[in-house]
């Protein structure tokens, strides 16, 4: 049987770096195919060779029986491939109908005509149950929304061929079922799709056949009949899985005391609605989500970056109201922000002076209060031994380090004063497995030294993983809290869009 | 390693010397003179004997602390646009100061205007701090303001109430005997110089030892890491402009001390704004702007004996200045050289 898309011994070269070699790599009509990898493995690289956005340098790629050499995505297009990206190419002052059509704009006497392009795009959001309303503004949609808008468009345009990169990863656990939905028909009238991701069980939920790239290699194919999540995981990594145990120790005394919290961001929005938490030490508390309900803002108030919050707030059993983040921090707490370039690193710094950031005024760094370098060298051995930091470089400035080995320095340096309370958000996001096994080791060690530890993630695997407790949050509200066994993903994904005990 | 490394710190400022020569030579052949003689002469006047280098010398330290005093605002990432004025005050501060206490002893004499020149200069500087931080007022905009009121305010004080006697805008003298002199007999090169080169080393070891320099670097590279990591945004900065407009105004204090014994109207025109461009030649580093300031101090000396000998107008020296900060100020151009060199090698 001929594949409807295939790459022969494809071969993706930048500079030094071999992103792709010797791919292998095909799809079916009507198919659905999952490529699945960890972060960095060369899946996004060779869907954007496949698309026309790069030009291979060996190998060739057949579609429908005919080799091609796509110059631009204009000529993959005109195939009818159409692949959605990650960060969706939308305008916002435009209607869902005006974004759709794009490109190729329904003309009547020679202006815009708005009715034709919304019947248009009604026919095609009827067709596949999208339940888009053309006429709204795209500024005015959820990002669930704004994602089907963008798979309306490669519709519209002629897609026999849909490739989307990483399309669940910003969606709640409810709008990817309905994207699931959503693919389901679209395979069953006959379109096939290609989905990019790293997490399994959407995979086996999804796909009919998965590959595993690995560093740049086909790493191999299989029908998801005949595999699982645990198998796909040896796939992926190089190495066995390890299984994870979650202890539960004995909670000890209250670390971190949240009562009755508000906060008010300059816009006069309530960012904090009367929040209310405990931490104990030997526990994690993990806080679930969507973003932007505001835990940017507690874990900025916690560690004494933003002023102006009301209510009570203990960390380590002293009241922080009027105090530095360096009196917070020097009483025992560390902090990980959410967004490591933004708030975590000297990003044009060398290794040394990035490990030393937060530690500046203990005397972990400094010598009768001079920095010491050869403690910061100490430091940063240990840091690149116990987190397998690569590369092992003192001096290179952090911007040239991979976004996992960043993460671990971040990790290493905040973890390495054996802080008694650590407040850490998203301490995996974008990171590829092996990291994250690293991280989440670190993290359970910490506890098991007897730290208490809130953590802030979107990622529900990471969630229960290492929850003792969780808590959800919505619109600065603690909504529910339990022990982590008393939550279910689907659960959660209720509370988390604003469900309410008693409307279960 | 750490050679290779300075290599690498050096290249890209050497490599944009040598494009903005390549572009100054156009600039002089177009102007009807020729590059080599022009170049030549410029060496020898600035580097070629024992006594050009110290002229060479002796006009690099004010350019040495204004190079420093513009790094010490850029490491927090400042742009103190305000040096010329912080060095006005400066000057006015040590002079001010200076004709009321002549009868100190000269160490003692020098130190205590020094720091009258020193906190002034801070003092103003601080101004535009305190504007940024309280105000959230751009540091561009006030500083620039600052600079005309300190230059206007000089001409009022020396054209009138502190003004010597005579026809020419200027202060009353020091006494001979209150001066910054030679450190050996026949020599131009100064005590000043030597507090110069004192600096240098002190800077170079505040930003690589001392946990306020390393604040300092650290909110200059990422404010918000920086304040995550228990730095106060606020004091940091504050201070960073205090020590960058203390130093511009010690700049001042010794031009008056060393060089003019006395205030001249005008005297420090261009030295505020020359110390950027140090700061930028040299990487923003103690050591660079040590060597940036020879340069530039060769320059200023060169340009006399060009134009003594060539005949060729000290201006051009103005034009070269300007091309090294363009190219420098754009290491991207530099980089793009660099990679299209290598990938002609393969």
């Amino acid at each position: 049987m001929v594949h409807l898309l295939e790459t022969k011994k494809l071969t993706k070269v930048f500079g030094d770096f071999t992103a792709n070699k010797d791919v292998d790599f095909w799809c079916d009509e009507g198919k659905v195919t999952s490529l699945l990898g960890e972060n960095g493995a060369g899946k996004t690289t060779l869907m954007n060779t496949i698309y026309g956005l790069y030009q291979p340098d060996g190998g060739e790629i057949v579609f429908d029986g005919k080799a091609v050499h796509f110059k631009s995505p204009r000529d993959a297009i005109a195939c009818e491939i159409q692949m959605v990206h990650q960060h969706f190419m939308l305008i916002d002052e435009f209607t869902v109908a005006e974004n759709v059509v794009m490109g190729n704009e329904p003309v009547k006497r020679g202006l815009f005509h708005t009715k034709e392009a919304r019947r248009r795009v009604l026919e095609i959001s009827d067709a596949y149950h999208f339940g888009i309303d053309p006429a709204l503004r795209v500024s005015d949609l959820s990002v669930g929304e704004k994602q089907k808008v963008e798979i309306i468009k490669a519709l519209y345009h002629g897609a026999r061929l849909l490739i989307l990169d990483e399309p669940t990863a910003v969606l709640t656990p409810q709008e990817t079922e309905g994207l699931f939905q959503v693919i389901r028909r679209l395979k069953s009238s006959g379109k096939s799709i290609i989905i990019i991701t790293h997490k399994l069980h959407e995979t086996m939920e999804i796909a009919d056949e998965i590959f595993v790239l690995r560093h740049g290699v086909m790493g191999g194919h299989v029908k998801k009949e005949e595999t699982d999540p645990y198998k796909l995981t040896c796939m992926m990594v190089d190495h066995q899985p390890r299984e994870f145990k979650k202890e539960t120790l004995m909670p000890g005394e209250t670390a971190l005391h949240i009562e009755e919290l508000d906060y008010v961001r300059e816009d006069g929005s309530k960012a904090l609605d009367c929040l209310s938490l405990d931490v104990h030490s030997r526990e994690i508390y993990g806080i679930a989500g969507i973003e932007g309900n505001g835990q940017l803002e507690l874990l900025e108030v916690i560690s004494g970056i933003l002023k102006g919050w009301t209510g009570q707030l203990e960390v380590l059993g002293e009241d922080i109201s009027g105090r530095t983040t360096r009196q917070i921090v020097e009483s025992g707490a560390a902090f990980i922000h959410s967004d490591r370039m933004e708030r975590g690193l000297l990003l044009g710094q060398d290794a040394a002076m990035n490990a030393a950031l937060g530690n500046q005024y203990s005397d972990l760094v400094t010598s009768k209060h001079k920095i010491d370098y050869k403690k910061i060298d100490r430091m940063l051995e240990e840091i690149f031994e116990k987190y397998q930091v690569s590369p092992r470089n003192k001096a290179l400035p952090l911007k040239n380090f991979s976004g996992g080995n960043q993460q671990k320095m971040i990790i290493g340096r905040e973890f390495y004063r054996n802080p008694r309370l650590a407040v850490i958000a998203h301490p995996t996001r974008g990171v590829d497995i092996g990291v994250c096994e690293i991280i989440h080791e670190s993290i359970l060690e910490l506890k098991r030294q007897g730290a208490a530890i809130l953590l802030i993630t979107a990622d529900f695997d990471e969630l229960f993983r290492l929850s003792d407790r969780i808590g959800v949050i919505y619109e600065g509200h603690m909504v529910t809290e339990d022990i982590a066994e008393a939550f279910t993903p689907t659960k959660l994904g209720f509370y988390m869009g604003g469900g309410r005990e008693n409307e279960d | 390693m750490r050679i290779k490394r300075t290599l690498g710190k050096l290249s890209i400022p050497l490599l944009s010397i040598l494009i903005a020569m390549l572009a100054g030579s156009a600039v002089i052949l177009v102007c009807g003179y020729s590059p080599g003689a022009a170049y030549s002469s410029l060496l020898r006047g600035a580097f070629g004997s024992f006594r050009s280098c110290m002229g060479t010398f002796e006009k690099c330290v004010p350019l040495i602390f204004c190079g420093l005093a513009a790094m010490a605002a850029f490491k927090s990432g400042i742009f103190n646009i305000g040096l010329e004025g912080q060095v006005v005050v400066g000057a006015i501060a040590y002079i001010l100061t200076g004709l009321k206490i002549q009868f100190l002893p000269l160490p003692l004499h020098v130190l205590v205007c020094s720091i009258f020149a020193m906190l002034a200069g801070g003092l103003w500087a601080m101004i535009a701090g305190a504007m940024k931080v309280y105000c959230r007022a751009n540091e561009v905009v006030s500083t620039i303001m600052l600079n005309y009121i300190a230059l206007n305010l000089a001409e009022y004080l020396f054209s009138g109430p502190f003004m010597a006697e005579g026809t020419i805008p200027q202060s009353e003298a020091l006494e001979t005997s209150k001066l910054l002199l030679p450190v050996w007999e026949g020599s131009k090169i100064t005590w000043a110089f030597v507090i110069a080169c004192s600096m240098i080393l002190f800077m170079g070891i505040f930003y690589r030892y001392t946990v306020t320099g390393y604040n300092m670097i650290a909110a200059g590279d990422n404010y918000k890491a920086a304040e995550a990591g228990g730095i106060r945004m606020n004091q940091t900065r504050l201070l960073s402009m205090a020590m960058s407009g203390g130093i511009a105004g010690i700049a001042g204090g010794l031009l008056v001390a060393a060089t003019y014994g006395r205030y001249v109207i005008g005297m420090s025109s261009g030295y505020g704004f020359d110390g950027m461009a140090i700061a930028v030649l040299g990487q923003n580093s103690a050591a660079g702007v040590f060597l940036s300031s020879i340069l530039f101090g060769g320059l200023r000396t060169g340009s006399l004996s060009m134009a003594m000998f060539e005949g060729i107008p000290s201006e051009l020296v103005s034009i070269l200045q300007g091309l090294i900060i363009l190219t420098v100020s754009a290491p991207l151009l530099i980089k793009s050289f660099r990679i299209k060199s290598r990938g002609k090698k393969q």
